[in-house]
């Protein structure tokens, strides 16, 4: 019967750190009654250790359980039950006596980036891993730009964009910047799903054509797999990114024209019309720099659920089902599944589409507010989500057995 | 020194053992068989081997590496086939073979080498398969040991003796370690050197093919002038040795050495002395049916 390691608490502490960002984000302690209630006897720090042992459930138990398939239950039993002991303990002595953990986390925001960064070295570099991780990425850039789904999807994106940009009927008083703005907004959806479905079969589909047994056997760690799929993932989002960007852009330019937003007016009765220049295109450049690299994030955030899920499941079609459901709940999940704003406000993907109504409504020269908190907390959360990702992505296809 | 050293291993599934603390022994540049009939636990051994699965218990070492702990540095001379071979569909049959030889870092020329090897040079730029491009992957880089899991099933002859040939050069030229499960127990018995035959995931039986085979006499092949009336006579005087005339000639009993001097006595008697009579050896077959109580694979 093994017991916790100091290595699997030290892992699970700082998952939890990098995911509690996340759980504060979604709110999730507010949605948990009855977690909460159970920890009524902690007083004012019912919260927190309730978000501490809904993280100890979730990233401890998570992948303990998905590597409890295929073994013995009696011997991975206790393993499981150590692993949610360990999780929970660590989590909650983490949490309670350092209550200033959030105060911590918003004074110092490259905490987050500062403990992915330990964790992939800690996890990654030994001895010859940086050869090893470069010679796994050479490979799987091969067969990604071999295979068809990135050359299509980045047609497809492209694609739609363009198409997007050619059927748009501006109304009279509208700037180029409300084109540019809903073109984009088309192509980022385009172009989020593909690089979901790109992530999903990055590994269930190795699975399911049976080349991952073929490759597994070479000697190199599984979690250097999984980081080398993530990297080209993570190049493949970009590229997706910059072509609908590119292509958005240039069509609206050569189009429309990428000007000073003005307003006209009266200037009192019998006076001369006045045109005064509400928004410059240097400052509207800008927001679409910020609305670009938010939804960019969010491409590469969701390309890493994708890889997710393409770990949690052994076939191809319930990797793909998943990442539509994922995708469906990320985008429409006010509509289908009733979220509020608030746990909107929770979500990477919510941030781009409300940086594009922003500056769809700024293109028609309407009284809104730039939030410039809106791309830092949607860069946040889409790296929040992106670590969480891979991480628990190591985990479970490290401990997974490969059958079939 | 053994190269391959498998201790205790074994694998659970709940109730069910699929291996049941197996010790597997294979020397430097040895051809090993691991036979066993369907749902012995061949294919989990070998998945074991390959990284695929992890083992519930026990240990396997490579050249004196742990391979189950870090495969990062005892897996480096390690390759496995396990079941059919399966290829990138948008690659070419050259650039299959360069993703593996990258993962390999095998030496340059490599690639054009095994292409050759395989007959395959004409095709390298088309996205082809089979198991020759298969078995091509799996000697990338000059591996010590080499995990095929049935290589020769459902193989044309041509393909078969492709195979063959390729694991015999490969074993003369380079030293190459083979450790392959097949069915095909007569081409395990002229390909392999040393055995193991396991049984609801035990090891029942292994060693060297002639020192399992080799001494054991099941029986004689007798010639004779008149075949009729001898199969009548050792009938009636050796009905233990359960006379039967052999379908290519000649009569076939059971029995060890010390059945020669009564043969010879029976045969004079009626007046058809033997023309010849030679021994007949242990198949490979028959020793594993005797070891696996019938079950065939």
């Amino acid at each position: 019967m093994s017991r916790p390691r100091l290595g699997t608490a030290l892992w699970t502490l700082a998952v939890a750190v990098l995911a509690h960002g996340l759980v504060r984000a979604l709110d999730l302690g507010g949605l948990c009654g009855p977690l909460i209630a159970l920890c009524a006897p902690f007083g004012d720090r019912a919260g927190p250790v309730a978000d501490a042992l809904l993280l100890a459930a979730l990233i401890g138990g998570l992948p303990l359980l998905a590597g409890w398939t295929g073994r013995p239950r009696r011997e991975a039993a206790p393993e499981f039950g150590w692993g949610l002991l360990s999780s929970a303990v660590v989590a909650v002595v983490l949490f309670l006596p350092l209550d200033g953990i959030h105060a911590l986390a918003d004074r110092a925001p490259w905490l987050h980036p500062l403990l992915l960064g330990g964790l992939a070295t800690a996890a990654l570099f030994e001895r010859g891993c940086a050869r090893r991780l470069a010679t796994l990425i050479g490979v799987e850039w091969l067969k990604v730009r071999k295979g068809r789904l990135l050359r299509t999807g980045l047609l497809v994106a492209a694609g739609a964009t363009l198409l997007a940009g050619l059927t748009y009927e501006a109304a009279p008083s509208e700037s180029g910047w409300t084109r540019a703005a809903h073109v984009l907004g088309v192509g980022f959806w385009t172009a989020e799903i593909l690089v979901l479905v790109l992530g999903a079969t990055l590994v269930a589909g190795e699975i399911s054509q049976s080349t991952m047994k073929m490759i597994l056997p070479h000697a190199y760690r599984r979690a250097e797999w999984v980081a080398a799929k993530a990297t080209v993932l993570v190049g493949c989002a970009a590229l997706f990114g910059l072509t609908v960007a590119v292509v958005g852009v240039v069509h609206t330019t050569i189009d429309a024209g990428l000007d000073d937003i003005v307003r006209e007016a009266v200037a009192g009765f019998g006076g001369e019309e006045e045109v005064k220049v509400f928004q410059t295109a240097d400052v509207m450049r800008g927001r679409m720099h910020d609305l670009i690299l938010a939804a960019g994030a969010s491409l590469v955030a969701s390309a890493l659920v994708g890889l997710l899920l393409s770990c949690l499941f052994q076939g191809l079609v319930p990797a793909l089902s998943a990442s539509f459901l994922v995708f469906a709940a990320l985008k429409t999940g006010d509509i289908f599944l009733g979220f509020t704003r608030r746990t909107l406000e929770g979500i990477y993907a919510h941030y781009p589409d409300e940086l594009r109504r922003l500056t769809e409504n700024f293109g028609r020269a309407l009284s809104e507010s730039w939030d410039d908190t809106l791309v830092t907390t949607g860069l946040t959360l889409a790296l929040l989500t992106s670590a969480t990702a891979l991480l628990v992505s190591l985990r479970i296809f490290g401990r997974r057995d490969l059958h079939g | 020194m053994s190269l391959l050293q498998i201790r205790s291993l074994s694998k659970h599934y709940g109730a069910v053992r699929a291996l049941d603390g197996i010790d597997i022994d294979v020397g430097e540049a040895r051809i090993h068989g691991f036979l066993g009939p369907n749902g012995a636990g061949k294919t989990t051994a070998i998945r074991i081997l390959a990284g695929l699965i992890r083992p519930t218990a026990g240990s396997v070492t490579l050249g004196a590496l742990d391979l189950l702990g870090d495969r990062t540095q005892a897996a480096m001379g390690l390759r496995a086939l396990v079941e059919v071979p399966a290829f990138y569909p948008g690659l070419t049959g050259f650039e299959n073979l360069q993703v593996f030889a990258k993962l390999a870092r095998a030496p340059r020329g490599d690639v054009e080498r095994l292409l050759n090897a395989v007959g395959l040079t004409a095709a390298a730029k088309r996205a082809v398969g089979g198991y020759s491009l298969g078995i091509a992957q799996a000697l990338v880089g000059r591996p010590r040991l080499v995990v095929l899991d049935e290589p020769m099933n459902g193989l044309d002859p041509a393909a078969i003796h492709l195979v063959r040939e390729l694991v015999l050069a490969e074993r003369a030229a380079h030293g190459v370690t083979f450790f392959l499960s097949s069915h095909l127990l007569h081409d395990v018995e002229t390909l392999c050197d040393e055995v193991s035959i396991i049984h609801r995931g035990q090891v029942v039986a292994g060693g060297n093919i002639e020192g399992l085979l080799g001494h054991a006499v099941s029986g004689f092949h007798i010639h004779t002038a008149d075949d009729t009336v001898a199969l009548r006579a050792l009938t009636r005087v050796l009905p233990g040795a359960k006379p039967r005339i052999h379908a290519d000639g000649g009569i076939e009993v059971d029995g060890d050495d010390a059945l020669v001097p009564a043969l010879h006595r029976t045969l004079l008697e009626v007046g058809v002395p033997a023309l010849s009579i030679a021994p007949m050896r242990e198949t490979l077959e028959r020793y594993f049916i005797e070891k696996t109580e019938g079950v065939m694979g």
